[in-house]
């Protein structure tokens, strides 16, 4: 048992001096100021350490050497202090009283202990001990709390590094209080074995939390990968303005690597986006950055020293930035990191190039529908001037005219009226566009409604073609807004018609189903290629034909049919055989009290 | 404008192959109607349709001067445009709502611009339809001038089948339109 112990505490011991070793080298490769105190915190546990293993091996090297690894030991604590200070700040004064208290125990301790080397340590000697693992302790103990508390809402790889740091520190202050508890009499081998062990743990998790490696930083990241992907998506195709996707962007970029700042910059060289730091500030640190250039990791000054990751963003109007500033507990930018962030670059760079084109369609969009809109409304008036003077002729009210002048008028009124009907698809295209659309439902059978619709499309038959309805005998209850399904009904037979020249029947029939009352359309017409039938409801998706050609059309009536269907919470849909005609079935939802 | 100038001169009231009506109010004088449209062709057309049916027409071109004719004589019904010059045709309405010899005459909105919003302003403001000029037919526009007259004389039914129109619209107190 004791030679386990013998062992143990050797290892336990070049742990400590192993971790100070390592921490030091991390710390020369990456010069930062808060990061130094936590180097210095753990480097000087190492001293200790190390220290310690002399003393065992060299005997006693007298009180001088014991009463410098206590100053030493303080010394660690006051720069975990300072660490914590540097990530969550403490009021100057308290630091200071800090520094005096630390001083004034260590001073207490030398003047008790001092020289009392060797033998059983005599009760003062004890207290003294338990007075320096008190006021460590105390200085530790706060930025442990502070940490844990911290981390809770900070991204997965801080996160895993603050708790880290709280566990070893924590495991520390266990085994000194143990130690000065028991520094009176000799302890059980079983509660040395115990300590032993906590203090080998406790050394890699300091490690990990001042340094973690690659492995352990992805594993940290891991669950926020997926999260991560489902960000890139919705970056990539949901963010309506570059702004926006800057913004999105960067708040990932940041989490991604546990940053606590950053900053993107547009290829003129404009913030587009900033968190952490103000516009201001990432103004001025965008010009000391200059071009972008091989190595990624840049210094920069700003009050203090920090470590930025620079990536190019290279969009199509030139270079722009993304900027990572590290904070305190950002782990040290390796290869990992500015490769990840580089991947992440191409997705910003995507993204923001996206939309550009996004915006400009969406202007484009904008302008076309004003222009729809201001051209339909302005053309209403010519249209009321024209068919006001047109009716007034056709009375006679504008005095008698010629019988050849007379032979014209209906076609003028006719071409007049087309005009109009043109319009008012424009104008209600338009409105659909804007999403001023509003529906005006009231309760009606569809049976009437589509009875109306055929008596006034009666006007476009010729001889040649035969117009049938077909209605159930009981009601079709349906809570529509009446003249807008009226003139999708009255579309779909000017267009069975229209698209019948050779004649035929076109039937008409209401029927009701389990939910939706349906009007169906069919004609012996011209047809429509199969492949080409989700073309007819898109917006001006006309199918022109040889045979269609003649044919006077908007491309807009099946269009703005199907979208008032759907208005409704109904739908427009459409089978053809070329050649043998087409059949269009219009659903739009039945009354509750008719589902019962 | 010119156009107006190349317009046939219109004919006296009460003329044409019998489909234009006289309306009086008993004493022998037709409806007056104040029109006030900025649109100058338009009103001339209107002016030539109504006095055609048998109403007598003013035109105002703009709001302020039409709301000062309507203060010095009231008319016995406004049609009145939205979209216009000096004075917005729903200042106009308000206008109109918080004089006392102004509050009688029954006023119809007459304009090419039917949004929502707009619709439901102007009837809110106690207009008794909101009609679309251009889906708004001769003999539609005269039947509803007699509906609203105070003393409405017998009601003539238009001429005009009705023809398949991609839709008409016409917003009456009665029947506003629902948000959808």
């Amino acid at each position: 048992m004791t030679g386990v112990l013998q062992v143990l505490q050797y290892a336990a011991s070049l742990v400590f001096v192993l971790l100070g070793l390592l921490t030091l080298r991390d710390f020369l490769r990456h010069r930062e100021r808060s990061r130094g105190f936590l180097a210095l915190a753990i480097g000087l546990l190492g001293v200790v350490s190390l220290g310690g293993l002399v003393q065992r091996f060299t005997g006693s090297l007298g009180a001088p050497f014991q009463d410098l690894l206590v100053v030493v030991l303080l010394a660690s604590g006051y720069a975990l202090l300072l660490f914590r200070s540097s990530f969550i700040p403490v009021a100057p004064r308290t630091q200071w009283i800090t520094l005096g208290g630390l001083i004034l125990v260590a001073g207490v301790y030398i003047v008790l202990y001092g020289g009392g080397g060797g033998g059983s340590p005599s009760s003062l000697q004890a207290g003294a001990t338990a007075l320096v693992v008190g006021a460590w302790s105390a200085c530790v103990a706060e930025p442990i709390v502070r940490f844990w508390i911290a981390s809770s809402d900070k991204p997965a790889v801080q996160r895993g590094r603050l708790r880290s740091l709280s566990v070893g520190f924590g495991s520390l202050v266990v085994i000194l209080i143990f130690a000065a508890l028991g520094s009176g009499a000799p302890r059980p081998p079983v509660a040395q074995l115990f300590t032993q062990l906590v203090a080998l743990l406790a050394a890699p998790l300091l490690y990990l939390a001042f340094s973690p490696p690659r492995w352990l930083r992805r594993e940290w990241a891991y669950p926020e990968e997926q999260e991560y992907r489902d960000a890139v998506r919705e970056l990539l195709l949901f963010s309506p303005t570059r702004q926006r996707v800057a913004e999105r962007a960067l708040e990932w970029a940041i989490r991604f690597v546990g940053a606590d700042a950053g900053f993107i910059a547009d290829a003129d060289g404009s913030v587009l986006a900033a968190s952490g730091i103000d516009e201001s500030q990432a103004e001025r640190l965008q010009g000391q950055l200059g071009a972008p250039s091989d190595d990624p990791t840049h210094r920069i000054h700003d009050g203090q020293q920090q470590t930025a990751v620079v990536i190019p963003l290279p969009l199509s109007t030139g270079t722009g930035v993304l900027a990572v500033i590290a904070g305190a507990f950002t782990p040290f930018f390796g290869s990992d990191e500015v490769g990840r962030l580089t991947g992440y670059a191409a997705n910003i760079t995507a993204g923001l190039d996206r939309a550009v084109l996004t915006e400009r369609i969406a202007a484009l969009e904008r302008t076309k529908t004003e222009f729809l809109n201001l051209a339909s409304h302005e053309l209403r008036g010519p249209i009321t001037v024209i068919r006001g003077y047109l009716s007034m002729l056709d009375r006679g009210s504008l005095g008698e005219i010629p019988e050849q002048a007379r032979k014209a008028l209906p076609v003028l009124t006719a071409k007049a009226d087309e005009m109009n009907g043109l319009v008012e698809q424009m104008i209600e295209a338009a409105r659909l566009e804007d999403g001023r659309l509003e529906l005006s439902t009231r309760r009606a059978d569809l049976r009437e409604v589509v009875r109306l619709a055929i008596e006034m499309a009666q006007p476009l038959t010729d001889s040649t073609h035969a117009l049938v309805f077909d209605s159930p005998d009981i009601e079709v209850p349906v809570m529509i807004d009446v003249e807008r399904i009226s003139t999708v009904v009255g579309n779909l037979l000017s267009n069975a018609i229209k698209y019948s020249p050779a004649g035929g029947s076109v039937t008409c029939s209401v029927a009701l189903e389990d939910h939706v009352g349906k009007v169906v359309v069919t004609d012996q017409g011209v047809g429509i290629p199969a492949d080409r039938i989700d073309c007819l409801f898109t917006r001006f998706g006309r199918i022109v034909t040889p045979e269609t050609s003649h044919i006077p059309g908007t491309g807009l009536g099946l269009y703005l049919s199907r979208e008032l269907a759907r208005l409704h919470g109904g739908d427009l849909t459409a089978t053809s055989i070329q050649g043998q005609g087409s059949t269009f079935t219009l659903a739009v939802p039945l009354m509750e009290e008719a589902r019962a | 404008m010119t156009i107006s100038a190349l317009l046939p001169p219109i004919p006296p009231t009460g003329l044409a192959r019998g489909q234009t009506f006289r309306l009086d109010d008993g004493a022998g004088r037709p409806p007056r109607i104040l029109m006030i449209e900025d649109d100058h062709t338009i009103a001339t057309m209107y002016r030539c349709q109504l006095q055609a049916d048998g109403f007598e027409v003013r035109l105002a071109t703009d709001g302020a001067y039409g709301l000062h004719l309507a203060q010095a004589d009231p008319p016995d019904l406004v049609l009145l445009d939205v979209r216009i010059s000096k004075l917005d045709g729903i200042e106009v309405l308000k206008t109109m709502r918080t004089d006392p010899r102004l509050v009688a005459p029954p006023v119809l909105i007459l304009s090419n611009y039917s949004n929502g919003a707009m619709v439901r302003e102007g009837l809110a403001l106690g207009a008794r339809e909101y009609l679309v000029k251009s889906q708004t037919t001769h003999s539609e526009l005269a039947e509803k001038i007699r509906s609203h007259l105070p003393h409405p004389a017998e009601s003539c039914s238009g001429s005009g089948g009705t023809r398949l129109r991609w839709r008409r619209r016409a917003f009456s107190r009665r029947r506003q339109p629902v948000q959808g």
